[in-house]
């Protein structure tokens, strides 16, 4: 699957404290969008899925140009509906009927980016305004929960939220939320002391997760889910790794390209840029994969994700270096979703099908209702959304 | 069992099989011919459900309505990234699909997870003042 991110504007109606894209009037005039998919298509590895998702800034404050952008989607000479998985992150203040109406009909998946109850969403995440936005986009998740069973929320967190994150979770599923993908900050100043507390919170996370198992009511966590898979399979396989500059692309407002959505910043060019819709592509030029020297004998090198190269980059300002941090949340995630696995397996076969795949959505619980005759099966790809912290 | 044309036709409608089966590929040989597994026949398979279906015991009712093999040939255009999640415990082997129940399952995951615990053992870690070091490096190059 290569991934194909439109940065439609950088307006935005909140001022999130961590947010990597810089705010301007800066729409994406149609044209732009054309050449975009043009590009994605183009770029796009014969065989695979062209993913493209709607960004911003906040994108439902472009809503109508997103539909424009979809309808040229579809009448591109290169779209084939099987082939094209659309998907909008929104920061849930502007959700409503019309808008859900639209994404039904169009197959467009939802995320919503909350980082947990309120003491913690209000913390980072207010309008330009200072006002918080807790209860708004409480009441949207709400709602969008019932109408999309497979509503994705990615909920960050850094140094002065991570003790909450069980509480995250537990808060995102009493909303009806059975997707939830936790994602820090690799920016923020996490210390040595912050890395040890790690195992702690992350295993809290883990005894919430068993608990929901337990009670038939399962989760999709990606902290726990994605690591039983990539346990299970041995490793990252190669097309689950990042592929940025090479099958993964953002394109901001005014035309310019960049590896991944997170290395934006103002959407002018600079240093992460690799191109424009004019002129075209030019090769990323930089290893992103970790060198350190330590992963080279680290038993764990493979199940880790070092391949990050924008995590790489705000943990230590190169694409090819892991930050400790970096490591020290893989080892607990890791071994954290190890732990439930054991613990949960010793109940009775309980993760064949992350074995046997990209965990998604349908892999929930095994009473879901099954799928008519003929009726597609959504696949949700874990490693694309992961790296989304907007 | 199958040529490659056929492995094709199979992921393609159930999903291209996990690389852990090629890893364990020997261990998982082992396992059928010991546990004595008959392969499925993938064909009635389309989708993950249908293989839980025919692995809860409706094989009769899934295999009275068969995929025509030739309608799925028609769509094989392309591979897309569609594989796995099939849900029911099952082993890949040399492209056929054999079903477990949940003691075959539990000596399937004891070989992953005896092959992980020793990489667990092994992990690494990288250390909080290194990473200063080459944090500072990069800021001051600009």
């Amino acid at each position: 699957m290569a991934k194909h991110t439109l940065v439609v504007t950088q307006q935005c109606n909140l001022r999130c404290t961590y947010c990597y894209v810089s705010k301007s009037d800066t729409v994406m005039p149609l044209s732009t969008a054309r050449r975009a998919i043009d590009l994605a298509f183009a770029n796009t590895p014969a065989g695979e899925t062209v993913d493209i998702g709607y960004f911003g800034g906040e994108p439902l404050l472009e809503f109508g140009l997103m539909q424009d952008i979809t309808a040229a989607i579809k009448v591109h000479p290169e779209y084939r509906r099987e082939r094209v998985v659309l998907s909008v992150i929104s920061n849930g203040t502007l959700y409503s009927d019309e808008i859900a109406d639209y994404l039904e009909r169009e197959q467009i998946h939802l995320c919503v980016s909350c980082d947990g109850p309120p003491e913690i969403q209000d913390r980072a995440r207010r309008y330009l305004s200072g006002r918080p936005t807790s209860a708004v986009v409480e009441r949207n998740i709400k709602r969008a929960a019932e109408r999309f069973p497979d509503l994705r929320v990615n909920a960050v967190y850094r140094p002065d939220t991570v003790q909450g994150l069980a509480r995250t979770v537990e808060y995102l599923a009493s909303l009806g939320v059975t997707q939830i993908h936790l994602n820090p900050d690799y920016s923020a100043g996490w210390s040595a002391a912050d890395a040890a507390a790690l195992p702690g919170w992350y295993a809290q996370v883990g005894e919430l997760y068993s608990r929901y198992r337990l009670q038939e009511r399962p989760l999709f966590v990606s902290l726990i889910d994605s690591k039983i898979a990539v346990i299970l399979r041995g490793g990252y396989q190669a097309g689950e790794v990042c592929r940025m500059g090479s099958a993964e692309f953002a394109y901001t407002a005014a035309g310019w390209i960049y590896p991944c959505e997170r290395l934006v910043g103002d959407g002018i060019g600079g240093d992460h840029c690799i191109g424009n819709v004019d002129s075209g592509l030019r090769p990323l030029g930089k290893c992103c994969g970790a060198t350190n020297p330590e992963c080279a004998t680290c038993g764990l090198a493979c199940y880790c994700m070092r391949w990050c190269g924008c995590s790489n980059y705000f943990g230590t300002g190169r694409y090819d270096r892991a930050s400790a941090f970096l490591c020290a949340s893989e080892r607990a995630s890791i071994q954290t979703a190890f732990d439930v696995f054991c613990r949960l397996e010793k109940r009775g076969p309980a993760f064949f099908d992350h074995a046997s795949g990209l965990p998604h959505a349908d892999s929930l619980s095994a009473a879901a209702p099954l799928p008519a005759r003929g009726q597609a099966v959504r696949f949700i790809p874990l490693h694309k959304g992961d790296l989304h912290n907007g | 069992m199958a040529n490659s044309t056929d492995y094709i036709l199979d992921w393609r409608i159930r999903g291209i099989p996990s690389d852990v089966w090629v890893r364990f590929s020997d261990a998982i040989g082992q396992l059928v011919q010991k546990e004595k597994l008959t392969a499925v026949d993938a064909r009635y398979l389309t989708t993950p459900n249908q293989a839980n279906l025919a692995f809860a015991g409706h094989t009769a009712k899934v295999l009275a309505e068969p995929t025509t093999r030739g309608k799925a040939i028609a769509n094989v255009t392309e591979i897309y990234d569609i594989r796995g999640g099939m849900k029911a415990a099952h082993v890949h082997y040399k492209g056929a699909v054999y079903m477990l129940n949940e003691t075959q399952w539990k000596r399937f995951t004891a070989l992953v997870v005896n092959d992980f615990r020793a990489k667990l053992d092994s992990a690494g870690a990288i250390g909080f003042d290194q990473v200063m070091d080459i944090s500072e490096v990069a800021a001051s190059l600009g």
